[in-house]
Parts: C-alpha cells; sequence; structure tokens
C-alpha cells in the first residue's frame, strides 16, 4: 500500500518522493527566502510524536516547561524546502515546532489537556501561540485518532495531518488512501513511518504548505462535545479511505477483534469476567494447600523451640503465645496472598485487564461513578490506600469524593485471611464452593460499593459522570518474570506489616489478656485437691487428668477475668445480635486498626483456653474454639455473619486517616466510617438472622 | 486481682507492650510528607 496519493493537488511540485530535500536542520545552501511558521504537534499519545519531532529538529529542540505547569515542553526549529530547481531546492522556510503532549481530549479537565487547549488559544503566550497544527494520528488506531482530530481541525489554524505508523498498519493488512483522507478532511495528508523515517521528505514538503481544513459540503466538521457525531465523522472518514480506490486490502476480522468482541460485549463480557474471577479464586484455593501447610509446620517448629529454650514465665509466654502465634496466624495466609496477585499480574499482562476495565465502565457509569474511577477501584483489591490516593487523577471534585467514600468495600489484601479462615469454616474441603464464595466476597464488596455511589450521587453528591476514553492494549503473552517480581513485592509488603502492626497488636493484646492475676476459681481449686487425694491413692493418670482439666478451668477463668475480657464483656452486649461472644468481639475491635489482624488476635484471645483441642492444625485449633459455655465459637451462622461483616466494614485506620487528608477534612472520613460500619452490622445481623431463621446454627 | 510488680519479668513484658503500642500508634498514623518544590527549567537549567 505504501504511502499512496499524498495531499489534495494541486501541491507544491517538491510533494513527491523524487524531489530530495536538503538535511533539515542544516540546509546545503543558503536559502534563497525564509519565512517561520510555528507548528503545535498534536495527537493521542503514543502516537509517535516525540519520534516525528526527534527526526524532524535533530538536535535542535529546547526543553522547558509549559508556562504555570509542570508538563514538558519541547519546542525544535528546522527548515523546509519551499521551492525546488531540478534535485536542488532554492528556497527554504523555517518552521518552529511545539510538541505538545499526548492527549485523548481537548475538553478534558486534566493537565495535560488543558495546556494543550490555552497552547492553541494562545493562552501561553507569544512563544507558545502557532500559527499552524500539525496531527499525528496511529495509522493502526484511525477511529479513535480520527476522532480527536476532528477536535482539533476546528481551530481553523493551517493544518497538515501525518498518519503515522504505516509500516505497522501494513503488517496488519490495512491500506490507507491518503488522498481520499485528504478530500475529507479538506488539508494534506501524508501517511510516514516516524520510526523508519518512510515518506519523511514528502512530510517536509508538506509542511511547507499547511492549508486551514474546509469540510466537504456533505459531511461538515462535527461538534466539538458530541461524541456521536465525531465517532460518526471518523468512521465516515475511514469507510472512504481506509480501503478505497487505492487500497489493495482491508483491516477484517482478526483473532483480536473477535476475542474484543466477546471480551467486551455487555453480557458475555461480564460472564467472562466472572467465570474468570471465580476460576481464579478457585485456583488459590486448591493450590495454596501444600504451602500453606508447610509454613504452618515450620511456624509449629519455631514455637516449640522458642518454647524449650527459655524457662517458664511471663517473657516465655509472650513470645511462644503472643510473638510466635500471632505471626503464625497471618503469615500462614501469605501462599494465598502470592498466588493471588501472580495470577492477577499474569491476567494483567495478556491485556484481558483492560478489557474488564471497559465491561466494568459501562456498569459503573449507570451507578453515578466516572470512568476513571476503575482504576483506583481495581487497585484497592490490593490496598484502599494507595486506591484513595490515586483518585487525584479523577478532574471532577464530586467524582472524586464519590469514588473515594466507596473504595474500601473493595476487597483489599488484608481481608483475605479473614475470607479464607471463615470460608474454611463454612465449606472445609470444599473448594469449588469455597473459590465461589470467595468471588462472591469480592462481588458482594462492589456490588456495596456501587449502590454506595448510587446513594451519594443522588443525594450529597449530585452530579453528571464524565465518560472515559480507554486504550485497549493488544493481546500478548504474560511476563512471568514480571508477575514474579508484582508477587514478591506484594509478598513482603504483607510480611513487614506482620513483621510491625500485627505483631505490635499481638504483644498488645497478649499483655492485656494476661494481667491482672486472679486466684482460680473455687472450682479449679476443688479439682487439684481431688488430684492430690486421687494421686495419692496411686492413679497418677486419673490425677493428671483432673489437674489438666483444673488448669484450662483457670486459663478460661483468668482470660474473661483479664483486662481484655472486661474489654470484651463491656463491647459484648453490642456484638451479641451478630453472634459474637466477648472473645470474638475482641477480635472485631481490635481489627480496626487493620482487619489482618483479626486472625492473630483470636490465637492469641483463645490462646490456653481450649487446651484440650486435639488438632495442632491453627485453622482446625480456632475452629475447635469454644464460647464460655461450652458451645462451639465459630458456628456456620457465626461464621457467614462474620465474613459479611468484614467484606463490607471499613476496619482500617489508615485508611481512615488517608480519607481525611485527601478530602480535606474529618467530615467525609467520618461518614465512611459511619455508613460503612452500618452496612456492615446491618448486613452480618440479617445473614446471622435469616441462617437462623433456616434452621442453620 | 493484682499486678505482679514485684516480678522483674512484668515489667519486661510491661515494657515491651508498651513499646509495641508506640510502634503500632505511628505505623498507623500516615506522615505527611513536605511538598517537593518544582522549578521551571528551559534546557534542565533553572530560570
Amino acid at each position: 500500500m505504501a504511502s499512496a496519493a499524498q495531499s489534495p493537488p494541486p501541491r507544491s511540485p517538491v510533494a513527491t518522493n523524487e524531489h530530495a530535500a536538503p538535511p533539515s536542520h542544516a540546509p546545503a545552501s543558503k536559502p534563497a527566502s525564509t519565512s517561520t511558521t510555528r507548528f503545535a504537534v498534536i495527537g493521542n499519545p503514543n502516537t509517535g510524536k516525540t519520534t516525528l519531532v526527534n527526526r524532524l529538529c535533530g538536535m535542535r529542540l529546547k526543553t522547558a516547561n509549559f508556562p504555570g505547569s509542570t508538563v514538558d515542553a519541547r519546542i525544535g526549529r528546522t527548515t523546509l524546502p519551499t521551492s525546488v530547481s531540478r534535485s536542488r531546492p532554492t528556497a527554504f522556510a523555517t518552521i518552529e515546532v511545539i510538541d505538545l503532549p499526548g492527549i485523548y481530549s481537548l475538553t478534558l479537565d486534566v493537565p495535560e489537556s488543558r495546556i494543550a487547549r490555552e497552547c492553541l488559544e494562545g493562552k501561553l503566550g507569544p512563544a507558545f501561540t502557532p500559527t499552524a497544527l500539525l496531527i499525528i494520528v496511529d495509522a493502526t488506531n484511525l477511529a479513535r485518532n480520527l476522532a480527536f482530530a476532528a477536535q482539533t481541525l476546528r481551530m481553523g489554524l493551517p493544518t497538515v495531518v501525518a498518519i503515522n505508523m504505516v509500516d505497522l498498519a501494513q503488517r496488519k493488512g490495512l491500506t490507507i488512501d491518503a488522498g481520499a483522507m485528504s478530500r475529507r478532511i479538506g488539508c494534506p495528508v501524508v501517511t510516514i513511518s516516524a520510526r523508519t523515517g518512510e515518506n519523511f521528505d514528502l512530510l517536509r514538503s508538506t509542511l511547507a504548505e499547511p492549508r486551514v481544513p474546509t469540510a466537504p459540503a456533505d459531511a461538515p466538521f462535527p461538534a466539538i462535545d458530541d461524541a456521536q457525531a465525531i465517532a460518526r465523522w471518523a468512521d465516515d472518514v475511514i469507510e472512504r479511505s481506509v480501503g478505497g480506490a487505492h487500497a489493495v486490502g482491508r483491516s477484517t476480522d482478526t483473532l483480536t477483534d473477535r476475542l474484543d468482541a466477546a471480551f467486551t460485549h455487555p453480557v458475555l463480557g461480564l460472564l467472562v469476567f466472572c467465570a474468570m474471577m471465580a476460576g481464579l479464586f478457585y485456583v488459590i484455593f486448591a493450590l495454596a494447600a501444600v504451602p500453606m501447610d508447610m509454613i504452618e509446620t515450620v511456624v509449629s517448629s519455631l514455637g516449640e523451640m522458642v518454647g524449650r529454650a527459655l524457662p517458664e514465665g511471663p517473657v516465655h509466654d509472650l513470645l511462644v503465645d503472643g510473638v510466635v502465634g500471632g505471626i503464625a496466624g497471618t503469615v500462614v495466609f501469605l501462599p494465598q496472598i502470592c498466588l493471588l496477585f501472580f495470577l492477577i499480574s499474569l491476567l494483567e499482562d495478556t491485556g484481558y485487564l483492560a478489557r474488564a476495565a471497559f465491561v466494568m465502565d459501562r456498569i459503573m457509569r449507570r451507578f453515578g461513578l466516572p470512568g476513571q474511577a476503575f482504576v483506583p477501584l481495581l487497585s484497592a483489591h490490593a490496598c484502599a490506600i494507595p486506591a484513595i490516593m490515586s483518585t487525584r487523577l479523577i478532574p471532577d471534585h464530586r467524582d472524586r469524593l464519590a469514588t473515594a467514600l466507596v473504595i474500601p468495600f473493595m476487597s483489599c489484601s488484608a481481608r483475605l485471611p479473614v475470607y479464607v479462615l471463615m470460608i474454611t469454616f463454612l465449606f472445609p474441603n470444599r473448594p469449588l464452593l469455597a473459590g465461589l464464595t470467595f468471588a462472591g466476597c469480592y462481588a458482594l464488596g462492589a456490588i456495596a460499593a456501587l449502590l454506595t455511589a448510587v446513594l451519594f450521587r443522588n443525594t450529597l453528591l449530585k452530579g453528571a459522570s464524565r465518560p472515559m476514553l480507554l486504550e485497549l492494549p493488544s493481546y500478548k503473552w504474560p511476563s512471568l518474570r514480571n508477575a514474579l517480581l508484582t508477587t514478591l513485592d506484594r509478598g513482603a509488603t504483607f510480611l513487614r506489616k506482620a513483621g510491625t502492626v500485627i505483631v505490635g497488636i499481638c504483644i498488645v493484646l497478649w499483655w492485656l489478656g494476661a494481667y491482672p492475676h486472679v486466684d482460680p476459681p473455687a472450682e479449679a481449686v476443688a479439682m487439684e485437691k481431688q488430684a492430690e487425694t486421687v494421686a495419692a491413692a496411686g492413679s497418677a493418670d486419673e490425677a493428671e487428668a483432673l489437674l489438666a482439666e483444673a488448669d484450662s478451668i483457670t486459663r478460661k477463668y483468668q482470660k474473661t477475668h483479664s483486662f481484655m475480657g472486661m474489654l470484651g464483656r463491656s463491647v459484648e452486649p453490642v456484638m451479641r445480635p451478630l453472634g459474637y461472644d466477648w472473645q470474638l468481639s475482641i477480635g472485631v475491635l481490635s481489627s480496626f486498626a487493620a482487619r489482618e489482624v483479626f486472625v492473630s488476635t483470636m490465637l492469641v484471645v483463645l490462646e490456653g483456653a481450649d487446651e484440650d483441642a486435639a488438632s495442632d492444625d491453627l485453622v482446625m485449633h480456632l475452629g475447635d474454639a469454644e464460647r464460655a459455655d461450652g458451645s462451639r465459637l465459630f458456628t456456620t451462622g457465626t461464621s457467614a455473619s462474620l465474613l459479611v461483616f468484614y467484606v463490607l466494614a471499613m476496619q482500617c485506620l489508615p485508611t481512615l486517616a488517608v480519607t481525611r487528608r485527601e478530602t480535606g477534612g474529618w467530615k467525609w472520613a467520618l461518614l465512611q466510617l459511619g455508613w460503612m460500619t452500618a452496612v456492615a452490622y446491618t448486613m452480618a445481623f440479617v445473614t446471622r438472622t435469616v441462617l437462623t431463621a433456616c434452621g442453620v446454627p | 486481682m493484682s499486678l505482679p510488680l514485684g516480678d522483674w519479668q512484668f515489667w519486661v513484658v510491661t515494657v515491651a507492650a508498651i513499646v509495641a503500642l508506640a510502634l503500632i500508634t505511628r505505623s498507623l498514623w500516615p506522615k505527611r510528607r513536605k511538598p517537593k518544590r518544582t522549578h521551571l527549567t528551559i534546557g534542565g537549567k533553572r530560570i
């Protein structure tokens, strides 16, 4: 296909490849006449603008900031042939080039768009006021690029359109008739490859004669703010210039197109997304079992080793029960966290997640969230804190607030240990059901976020959302190295937190559970006396059993009357409707600082309370825990209620602090905390009540 | 109901708990960083 017919005739005689231009930035001979045109080079991101400007201006480029901003401004200068005698140019024109930042639209309220807009309007001062436009269009993505070009064509400046990356388009089977496109656009069009230099001489000579775009009578330029009219106009231009009279082929239904049609379909795309997530979580549950067992064995051996090395006493108990026990309750979930991030990273690398973003954007807009909210909401699955900070990218204040307020509903990695524990209690040895429930937790969080967004956008934050432009990357094989690095980073972050906040909380909780000392209860004292009598009668085994039971009763009594017990009992009436006793109330209360603390807290709180539990398995150890009346602590109803509570509750002090900082005060942060806690409490209560009504214990 | 004030190990674990509490409070509250100053430049030189 090559460059086909370039720009509309009649044109300068130099507008052919036979007339070679001199080196751009060093004219071979003194120019006969000079004139200066200042071109603003404008286009979508990643269209090769900088490569083109580099090739055009060589070393004659200066880097500065655009006035009043920190956005880089690259300004270059070059000379062009304006007339040629035989093969030798006889006249030259000097042009200046302003390399504007890549943007998707002139109307977006982001710094890059604002600068481009102000530059074209001449508001940045004389040095940054263009007298002509060079619009760069990506030949492999004409629809999106021409839609943007339509906005700039209406500026009324003399213009040249450069269709870049024609070599890539050719490889894809695309042919572009530059002459036909030029007639539709009403200004010169040149097909080039900035990377290889293909047709650059032609571009140079065309730049000497830019023309104010004049639309044909049957296809006027669309209004700048009418997205549908712009899309129709771009389609019309493509229809008439790609695969036209000069075409030798046309892009047809490729595998990418077919995959995109499925992945971005309103219904099929959503089903694929749900299936993908369910499969992901099934794999996590199925694969993580072996490394989890190995970690449990190692941590258990470590606890025994520390226990043997130290003499009995508070320091021994603090290290064995508080520190090692606390870490064990967290580190055991590391394989699942690593697997989750590894698989998500692989998925992201394939290019699928961008399609998922497209599908989700369609849904989010209906709930009053802007398209730009998808990235913060997706990253909230790792941690809500950077996600809330990334809402700064959202230009509209109300859009930004609504997004920041709903972000903590998305299931972050800190919730994973609680999810895994509760789901294991609910569906032991049933990975398929466990995987579906796991995916359900993510779905529940997302649904709560969307409904909350609807509520806020219709009450406190009324207003319309802005549309989003999204570039779908091409599909490719995922990078194993990239996925491993991401996993390593996430795993290390989790362990760092486990090594600081979680261990710290476990130490404090252990102290609160160990003091003050209380006298053993009368029941335990009586048992000890009975054990002495039995031992004197010669029945050593029976005496040992009695002593063990007395010790267990004393430990439970001590824990119940400790500072932690007092605190738990004072909170218990509030948590009782959800099925939580004082021990679970302590777990919920302490995990307000950080959700992942819950499992470790329960291990510390329940330490010694069920010494008769036969299982060495950490999860089963918790599963065997009992209430004060001897009934099972983690019943199905309580586990389900806890699961729902942790999906929906705020339970993260750092997130609260970040919301306060990002929203500029406590008002929104406290509203977020109050709303999420109320929703979590209500839904946990409903879950337990419904299960109890259905006869589930 | 009493605290074993005469036991040295009690004081060791109490100090550990206080230090842990201080570290938790400090690490949970995000630090306020000073915003970086930026300058207009041409060709990498400040103007």
